[in-house]
């Protein structure tokens, strides 16, 4: 008798237990759409500025679970930290040449030279992947390919515990590989989104494993779409939209739009700082990012010479002559802009 | 009688009485209630992720394992020694040692128990997103959670003996997340710390159970494949050995106890 009822009680406090979750579902969409409707997020009010702590967070998780698990501190004890601060993503990658050996530089220099179809092989015979696109989460490989990851000695202790430890537990460097696996990575960026719909770059990361790694465009596209959406002053957003549109749709009318759009988020963005400049000088934070600019500027040139637009090519790779990251690649541009003049 | 059927017959008792008690039942039904609406979120319209409930459904799943196994082994003795039921069960032909292993065994028992029907929801919830279903690697981890249990259960059982059960919990606990979260760190902390600080660290370090040997979450979770069995020997050899250190101390304790 006594069970019976334990069991009916029991029966009952699931029911009720799944039912204040649909409760608290609906009321809190109810309060989110109130709380748009008064310009303030529902987070916002409820976490303030720990919002972007915890999507901070959560974007490190997706970076932990490309590492199947393993965070920094426990596979990169001989490197430098990565910061994970998205803003550092937003600088001039100008500035992050300036710690590259000359070789690191010429490596840069020759993909943005293929991604921009000024090398001897066919321009669209590029893939996607060979492109450089924006996914933080990935940066680390290239960082890995340079410096050969070694385990580190110098923390190393031999006593019976710590081998065991070591021997438990999983260690080195190992990346999420295949469809199957690299999906894993979604929730994190999905949740970073939720919580802090104003950072870009789960937005990008999401849109590259959607797009590139588990070959889903559409819903890329829809991604950096709501992206955009939300923050349009993103200038990566349309870079990374329209690249997406090149690449994977061969949409290149499309793919000019969006770039398009891009450049002049970028040239209002450049003008406003122009306008509002302070006697101080500019804070390096604030000004945009000019190789990013570069890149677009590159894509877009790119698509006006293959449709036979040269005089609108020409015009933009001179533009792009202003922003040209080095020595050789204005040259390279110089190349391409005496070629459309021939032509 | 023989003492196997003693331990037994104290053992079956203990685990009648952690069988009625409620929390269990509370603690799996929390978990399903967190865990199943996890499990139907959505993700960029992209199916057959995992990882993420599998990670939160061994959190809970350890979490939980922590709590139940604390208060089942903390509750032991002090209840009956508070009560004065210990009396009427050793007046029977069992001896004070008898009466330790039997409650160990039921506290574990109770645990342990716990412990499966959580692995076993587990199991469902992620069988039923990925497809995939029982791996070596899972079955490995459930056996070093089942020897952290009987460990954890020792340590309380052995604490009940020289604390109040407050403070017992409280210690025991301490102890065990900590060594959870930091055990693997103590020698690099050791490192860094200057004397005495670092003798203290490395004194825990040698002395203190290393929780963190039975915690194989991530490779379950980012499928990093199953222990060597030379390796699972040997955490299952320390975990005995460790246990029986545990239960001896525990049984001097209670023989030296005035009723």
């Amino acid at each position: 008798m006594t069970s019976k009822r334990t069991l009916i009680g029991l029966v009952l406090l699931l029911a009720a237990c799944l039912l204040l979750t649909e409760r608290a579902i609906n009321s809190h969409e109810q309060m989110q759409s109130q709380a748009e409707m008064s310009g303030r997020s529902l987070l916002d009010r409820v976490f303030g500025e720990s919002r972007a702590v915890l999507a901070e967070r959560m974007y490190y998780r997706a970076d932990v679970y490309y590492h199947a698990g393993i965070g920094h501190a426990d596979h990169d004890h001989d490197h430098h930290h990565h910061d994970h601060h998205h803003h550092d993503h937003h600088q001039d990658h100008g500035h992050e040449h300036e710690h590259h050996d000359e070789a690191d530089e010429d490596e840069v220099i020759s993909a943005l030279e293929e991604e921009l179809g000024f090398t001897d092989d066919d321009p669209a015979e590029t893939t996607p992947e060979e492109t450089a696109h924006s996914h933080a989460l990935c940066e680390h490989d290239d960082h890995h390919h340079h410096h050969e990851h070694k385990p580190s000695s110098k923390h190393e202790f031999n006593d019976w515990w710590s081998r065991l430890n070591r021997r438990l537990h999983p260690r080195g460097h190992r990346h999420l590989r295949g469809a199957r696996e690299e999906k894993e990575v979604l929730p994190w960026l999905w949740a970073a989104i939720r919580i802090d719909p104003d950072n870009p770059q789960p937005y990008l990361d999401g849109a590259y494993f959607l797009g590139h790694r588990l070959e889903q465009p559409d819903k890329a596209l829809e991604l950096l779409s709501q992206g955009i959406e939300r923050i349009s002053e993103e200038v990566e957003l349309y870079f990374a939209k329209g690249t997406y549109l090149y690449h994977l749709y061969d949409d290149h009318k499309q793919a000019f739009e969006v770039l398009g759009q891009g450049r002049r988020q970028w040239l209002e963005q450049w003008r406003r700082l122009q306008r509002e400049e302070s006697p101080e000088g500019v804070d390096d934070e604030e000004i945009p990012n000019s190789l990013l600019y570069f890149r677009l500027l590159g894509y877009m040139g790119r698509i006006a010479y293959d449709s036979g637009d040269l005089e609108t090519a020409k015009a933009i790779y001179e533009e792009a002559l202003f922003f040209a990251p080095s020595e050789r690649m204005r040259s390279r541009l110089n190349e391409r802009i005496l070629d459309l003049d021939e032509k | 009688m023989s003492d196997f059927r003693k331990i037994r017959a104290v053992a079956g008792a203990s685990l009648l009485e952690m069988v009625r008690r409620r929390e269990i039942y509370a603690a799996l039904i929390l978990t399903l209630v967190l865990l199943t609406p996890l499990a139907l979120v959505n993700f960029f319209g992209v199916e057959g992720i995992v990882r993420h409930l599998r990670e939160a459904a061994l959190l809970l799943i350890w979490i939980f394992s922590i709590i139940i196994t604390i208060t089942c082994a903390a509750r032991q003795f002090p209840g009956e020694l508070e009560r004065r039921t210990i009396l009427p069960l050793l007046s029977k032909p069992v001896s004070r040692g008898d009466v330790v292993l039997g409650k160990y065994f039921g506290a574990f028992a109770a645990a342990a128990g716990t412990l499966i029907v959580f692995y076993l929801c587990y199991l469902l919830l992620t069988g039923l997103t990925s497809a995939v279903w029982v791996s070596l690697t899972l079955i490995q981890t459930v056996f070093l959670h089942l020897c952290f249990v009987g460990l954890l259960a020792a340590l309380v059982l052995a604490g009940s003996m020289l604390f109040a059960p407050a403070a017992n919990i409280t210690i025991c606990s301490l102890v065990t997340v900590g060594m959870l979260l930091f055990g693997q760190r103590l020698p690099e902390s050791a490192a860094e710390a200057v004397f005495p600080a670092n003798w203290i660290i490395m004194a825990v370090h040698a002395v203190f159970p290393h929780f963190e040997f039975f915690d194989g979450r991530v490779r379950l979770i980012h499928e990093w494949g199953p222990y060597e069995f030379s390796l699972l020997g040997i955490v299952f050899v320390y975990t005995v050995c460790y246990i029986a250190l545990l239960i001896i101390a525990a049984m001097v304790l209670f023989k030296r106890k005035r009723l």
